[in-house]
């Protein structure tokens, strides 16, 4: 049996994609050199904004998903009045742009009453490292949720009911049955909102400025050398910021795989 | 013991209707009907999964009509088993194990031998059998130690060989395992033969109602209703009653008289009415003379007829006879009607004995 055209127009517009993302991908690694990349990561400042992007990272994905949890399983399984409106409630900050929603948080810290007390009294948000995380957690949350709910949808109800015919609780039946039968599925949206947050830009800048050593993220750091016009440096820290989210991406696959699927 | 009192649920448009019944220690009441009748539901009213608008449901003497499901220690078989696809079987059955109450780790044992899944404890569930499946779902609603145990339709996700073989051969371990339990057993199928191997009582739900309830040979001997009986697969038609006395009713069914033992249940100014006979009572011949029993003032009914299909299902031969304006189906073995030559466009003789046919008043 010959293959069809539509098969093969599929595999041709794969192989677009994958051409387009690779010379996107390589292209700041033939701008740079591994001397340069070195130099890069001795430098005091990427490193900070490595340490910082990381950190600011975890943070907010556990955040994510420590809400986002509880949001996505009441979301899969029950049935309340008003949920559609509440879902395409959660569908805006997906189409709000990232600088747009930092923008928002910016204006509700500093012009919201309730925003400046909680600004001033309880947590610094503007211009401070808080901020960061709560721009990313902004930006990723509800990525975070649409994943976590579609990996609870694929665990059928009935295990729980059954669990709790054998003699587990509610929450019992959630955390031994349901949660462990996710795993894959909760693995995989902790990994894409990470590798997101890590690159989150526009809503990180808008709140939390772009002071070098204080509030410097790699995604800002690259800003900050591009508006310097130091294209190296530029190159050296889109590698770097690559590299780690492929780490990120093969480690987590092994994980979840145990090396039997790519 | 379990005793259900009239249990009403409504689940979107359709509701369970006051239904009661009691299920002793040790004994197991099958729960038959057709798809959608509410057999489900009522496992899962049962069981605590389903909230029920009224009744109650009492297990043990306590009644856990208003009990979550984790206090109510019904164990729970679903139909498609419901194992839990990221552990092993030995974890499956070690998780209810776990929070039972009254069975030792001998008891489990014992189980897990009874239902021969001791090899496959290392097994990930995904790589078992459905067969196997269903034996360690048994064993882990069994290892929560459970005051009563529901099983919905445990044998329909079985492949014909393997549901047959159980239907023969499981028929004992089940039954000898519901013994070992010697708790309440409700046990829902489709399958008649599968109703009998099992089963001490059957109760025959239609529209979220039970239709009747009584001993396996009560029911599928006198059926109730025009629903029941044609469930079970009786010949089912619609008649009117010509005379009746104390010994023998007169029922026209399709310009054919038949005569039936008795008056059974009738009122004396019931006219319509439905006739049933079960095809297994129903017996072939050439000749018009071959089987003439004298029942009291009621003669065995004989009729004329022509063979207009022949088929084989199992070990049984299917024979549809035109009588008149009726079509009559009767069960033989195969060697029976090769022994006799019938084939399609073979003139024969049906024999039902009085006592055989069912005139049921009409609803």
């Amino acid at each position: 049996m010959g293959v069809s055209a539509f098969r093969v127009a599929s595999f041709l517009c794969l192989a677009i994609i994958l051409a387009f993302f690779l010379c996107a991908f390589t292209s700041p690694a033939a701008f740079t050199e591994p001397r340069r990349l070195a130099l890069a990561l001795m430098s005091d400042e990427i490193r900070f904004a490595i340490l910082l992007s990381i950190a600011t990272a975890t943070c907010s994905t556990l955040v994510s998903l420590v809400i986002g949890i509880p949001v996505a399983y009441v979301l899969s399984r029950s049935n309340f009045w008003g949920k559609t409106v509440v879902e395409g409630f959660l569908d805006i900050p997906m189409a709000v742009p990232p600088i747009a929603l930092g923008v928002m948080l910016l204006t509700f810290f500093v012009r919201n009453p309730l925003g400046s007390f909680i600004n001033e009294r309880i947590v610094r948000f503007v211009f401070e490292v808080p901020g960061i995380i709560l721009a990313q957690f902004a930006v990723i949350s509800i990525l975070t949720i649409k994943l976590l709910k579609e990996s609870f949808d694929g665990v059928p109800p009935r295990y729980e009911d059954v669990a709790r015919t054998l003699g587990y609780s509610e929450l019992e039946s959630f955390l031994y049955i349901t949660l462990p039968a996710a795993k894959r599925g909760i693995l995989g949206a902790a990994l894409l909102s990470w590798t997101r947050a890590l690159g989150e830009f526009g809503a990180t800048v808008a709140l939390a400025g772009a002071t070098r050593f204080k509030t410097e993220t790699l995604s800002v750091a690259i800003y900050l050398n591009l508006a310097a016009g130091n294209l190296e440096n530029v190159a050296a820290l889109s590698t770097i910021l690559l590299l780690i989210s492929c780490t990120a991406q093969v480690a987590v696959r092994r994980l979840l795989y145990g090396g039997s699927r790519p | 013991m379990m005793v259900v009192s009239n249990l009403n649920a409504k689940r979107g448009n359709f509701s369970l209707t006051n239904i009661s019944f009691d299920v002793r220690d040790g004994s197991t009441l099958v729960v038959m009907g057709p798809n959608g009748c509410g057999k489900t539901t009522l496992l899962e009213c049962i069981a605590g999964l389903q909230k029920v608008d009224s009744g109650t449901v009492i297990i043990d003497g306590i009644d856990v009509t208003g009990l979550p499901p984790e206090k109510r220690r019904v164990g729970y078989v679903p139909a498609d088993y419901a194992l839990f696809p990221h552990m092993t079987v030995r974890k499956n059955i070690w998780i209810a194990f776990r929070k039972s109450k009254g069975i030792g780790l001998e008891d489990l044992q014992r189980i897990i031998r009874l239902l021969r899944i001791d090899d496959l404890m290392d097994r990930r569930v995904e790589s078992l059998s459905s067969g196997q499946k269903q034996r360690v779902a048994i064993a882990r609603a069994l290892a929560a130690g459970p005051s009563a145990l529901l099983l919905d339709e445990p044998c329909s996700a079985l492949d014909p060989p393997t549901r047959e073989a159980l239907r023969r051969g499981t028929d004992n371990t089940l039954r000898e395992l519901f013994r070992e339990l010697n708790a309440p057993v409700l046990y829902t199928t489709h399958d008649l033969l599968e109703a009998t191997a099992i089963g001490d009582r059957i109760a025959l739900m239609s529209n979220g109602k039970i239709e009747q309830i009584g001993l396996i040979s009560e029911v599928f001997e006198s059926p109730r209703s025009k629903f029941i009986a044609e469930f079970l697969g009786f010949n089912v038609f619609s008649g009117r009653v010509l005379s009746a006395n104390a010994t023998c009713t007169l029922v026209e069914v399709g310009g054919v008289v038949l005569s039936a033992e008795g008056r059974g249940d009738l009122s004396e100014d019931v006219k319509d009415v439905t006739v049933a006979i079960k095809p297994q009572d129903i017996a072939l011949s050439l000749t018009r003379d071959a089987f003439e029993p004298r029942l009291g003032n009621c003669r065995c009914n004989t009729l004329s007829g022509v063979v207009r299909q022949v088929y084989t299902e199992g070990p049984m031969a299917k024979v549809y006879v035109d009588v008149g304006d009726l079509s009559l189906k009767a069960y033989v073995s195969p060697e029976y009607l090769e022994e006799l030559g019938i084939k399609p466009g073979c003139p024969v003789f049906l024999h039902v004995k009085s006592s055989k046919i069912k005139v049921l008043p009409k609803a």
